[in-house]
């Protein structure tokens, strides 16, 4: 086995085999960073990621060249009931490609609940902080100067700061490559993102791991509680099979998101006596509230996300606050489908749209989704409860207000039908009511969950180190492992239980850590 | 990571609310029994549908049928308010959701096929219109796509934004719309002078103000 990165498109037609320690089945954060880590302690890695491999000159800024490239079912992919988007990513360095680099440690609060809802006693705060300070080392995480803060993001800023909110400039990992674009959500042309593609893959790579892209897992296969093999399928770049690669190995890593992950390992039929698998599925659910000013913003230029308001987001147990909001902009399809109606009334709206400031209200949500298998297609189903619908509201309510303190002429809230704000009393429209499924327009960008860590097999998936509980073999490493919401961008916590799990296989395996 | 045909059957729970909810309405449709079994028939009809031979030489993924529902429905979703867009036949906007159907997983494709039979045969119906979607004129395809956004049916709201949202896709992003909403369109490809400013200008407005 030598070390490299394999294209299936590219690959010669037919069936290919592999051997191994470790197999990692999906190349976004956690998977990569798994990698990394394991080749670097000598262990010998094969990595399968469905995508593709973008480099940045092939990102043309484009929504409809980029999107289906990026995300999974070309962007498109909703909750059962279709009433929610869940985006996220497709191709080596996940979501890591698209996502617009926010940084945030999983808070101590949430750890906290971990420990005592979930007996995680030993991912305490201290015993995580000398990790995730590794990690964004690792990632050159450092917070956004404010002369780089772009007009939306300054909009956002002089809301809170007239209100007396809480809120700050956030972290970010980027370098002096970024020249702020503002076309992070379709990859970054100028490879300014110091993401798992950049940084980690080529790591992996140079500490011996093979990775193959264009390499969709289709089931592993266990045999007498042991790993026996992992069978992929080699496809074109679009899906159509090219050949099938077989991987055996001594331990697997699923890496392939809360949604991926559990979708394989239900198609595997891994063991679940407890009906565990997909269960728990968390995605901050998020609304947008879009002000339309009476200057020009154009917020598509610059930075997308480099500020956030944490007035309303109370991480604590039992919170009745539990919103993040944050910038959300979108370019012009993106932004087309947000607004409501069609026809003339689009039209009209969408001439305002280098006025418009967008934020989202995303809600570190209580509702327990799940991810099943339909015929053997993933089926998300995922409803806000009335607490998260009240959530939803509150922090509509609250984006609204920024909005309007900032100076903002009107504020929407995309749904049907459409919510008009004009002044505070216009606020009242902004009722729980108003967030049931298919009325305001919801999307998600973080799923997590769905194959979840904890002390009791009879509520959770894979123990504290990230292993199951029987399949003593499989271990998960991307945003599966959360037994909860975390309230914020993910990024950091899944690169830092993906390094920890890591560890645990190489210490499981008998190797030694880099 | 989807599932390959010789995958294994998985033993699985009875299937959620939701998941019957939406098998009900993409395979069988929205209405009640009879309207059901009428629209049923009324869907495999594919006499009437001719387009021109050089469209029907690059459709990939749609019929011909299926087709004039797509550009029907963009024609409206897509009616602009002013003569400075361009139409939703000058950016070619069904021939670009035919080539993004044909890229679409063949299951999710098949779903999105019904749905188009559906809403030339059946959803018209369910709106009080006779006759097939396309046959209708822009004030009856408008209150049959206004029935479905507002539909109590959760369902056919979502139905709608999809094809909404690939009717926004095949428009919006052709440069020929960005001029009416102020978008100046990528930055790559052009000439990387003031590039660097990008970044600092809403800052710099902001203190300006």
């Amino acid at each position: 086995m030598s070390a490299r990165i394999l294209h299936g498109r590219e690959l010669a037609r037919g069936d290919r085999s592999e051997s191994c320690d470790v197999v990692v089945c999906g190349g976004g954060a956690g998977g990569s960073m798994a990698a990394r880590e394991l080749a670097r302690a000598g262990l010998e890695v094969v990595l399968l990621e469905e995508g593709g491999d973008h480099e940045p000159a092939g990102f043309t800024q484009r929504e409809d060249e980029m999107i289906p490239e990026l995300f999974q079912e070309l962007g498109g992919r909703r909750t059962e009931d279709l009433a929610i988007l869940v985006l996220s990513g497709r191709g080596l360095g996940g979501s890591t490609i698209h996502n617009t680099n926010l940084c945030k440690r999983i808070a101590p609060e949430i750890l906290a609940r971990w420990r005592d809802e979930h007996g995680l006693r030993g991912l305490t705060d201290a015993a995580l902080a000398p990790l995730f300070a590794e990690v964004e080392q690792l990632l050159s995480v450092t917070q956004i100067p404010q002369a780089r803060v772009n007009a939306a993001n300054a909009i956002m800023q002089r809301g809170i700061e007239r209100l007396g909110f809480r809120g700050g400039r956030l972290s970010h990992n980027r370098d002096e490559r970024c020249i702020g674009s503002g076309f992070c959500e379709l990859g970054c042309a100028y490879d300014g993102k110091l993401n798992a593609r950049r940084l980690l893959i080529p790591q992996a790579v140079a500490a011996g791991a093979t990775v193959y892209t264009d390499a969709r897992v289709d089931r592993f296969r266990v045999e007498r509680g042991q790993l026996r093999d992992v069978r992929a399928t080699l496809t074109d770049g679009r899906g159509n099979a090219r050949g099938t690669l077989s991987v055996r190995a001594k331990a697997i890593c699923l890496a392939g998101s809360a949604i991926g992950s559990a979708a394989l390992a239900l198609r595997s039929e891994l063991h679940d006596p407890h009906a565990q698998l997909g269960r728990g599925l968390r995605i901050h659910p998020g609304a947008a509230v879009v002000g339309v000013f009476d200057e020009r913003v154009d917020a598509w230029r610059g930075i997308p996300q480099s500020v956030d308001c944490t007035e309303l987001l109370d991480l604590r147990p039992g919170s009745d606050k539990r919103v993040w909001i944050v910038p959300s902009f979108a370019h012009p399809v993106g932004a087309a489908a947000l607004v409501p109606g069609f026809g003339p009334s689009l039209f009209r709206e969408m001439r305002r749209y280098s006025h418009l400031v967008a934020l989202a209200a995303m809600v570190h949500d209580e509702t327990e989704g799940r991810v099943t298998l339909d015929d053997g297609r993933v089926r998300i189903a995922y409803e806000p409860n009335e607490a998260d619908r009240a959530q939803l509201a509150l922090g509509a309510r609250g984006a609204a207000r920024i909005l309007m303190a900032a100076g903002a002429r009107e504020v929407m809230v995309p749904a049907m039908p459409a919510i008009t704000i004009r002044s505070e009393r216009d606020l009242d429209q902004l009722l729980p009511s108003r967030f049931a499924p298919h009325d305001a327009k919801l999307t998600a960008v973080h799923p997590m969950g769905t194959l979840r860590m904890g002390s009791d097999p009879a509520t959770s998936v894979v123990d504290e180190r990230g292993r199951h509980h029987t399949m003593r073999s499989l271990y998960v490493v991307d945003g599966s492992l959360f037994p909860t919401s975390i309230g914020g961008p993910p990024q950091i916590g899944i690169y830092t239980l993906a390094l920890k799990v890591a560890r645990s296989v190489i210490d499981d395996l008998g190797a030694r850590p880099a | 990571m989807s599932d390959p045909k010789s995958a294994p059957r998985v033993v699985r729970p009875p299937p959620s609310a939701q998941q019957r909810g939406r098998r009900r309405f993409l395979r069988l449709g929205l209405a009640g029994t009879a309207a059901l079994a009428a629209g049923a028939v009324l869907a495999w009809q594919t006499s009437g549908y001719e387009v021109p031979d050089a469209t029907a030489r690059t459709l990939i993924a749609l019929s011909a049928k299926e087709y004039l529902v797509v550009a029907a429905v963009a024609a409206r979703i897509l009616r602009s308010d002013g003569a400075d867009f361009p139409s939703a036949d000058e950016v070619d906007a069904a021939l670009f959701i035919d080539k993004m159907v044909a890229r679409v997983d063949p299951a999710n494709r098949t779903d999105l096929l019904r749905l188009l039979h559906l809403l030339e045969h059946v959803i018209p119906l369910q709106s009080g219109r006779a006759g097939r979607f396309t046959r209708l004129d822009g004030a009856g395809q408008d209150a049959v796509l206004t029935a479905m956004m507002t539909s109590p049916v959760g369902l056919v709201r979502g139905a709608f934004e999809a094809l909404k949202s690939l009717c926004v896709m095949a428009y919006f992003r052709d440069a020929r719309t960005w001029g009416a909403i102020g978008y100046d369109g990528p930055l790559v490809g052009r000439p990387r002078e003031g590039w660097t400013d990008l970044a600092t200008l809403g800052a710099r407005r902001e203190r300006a103000r």
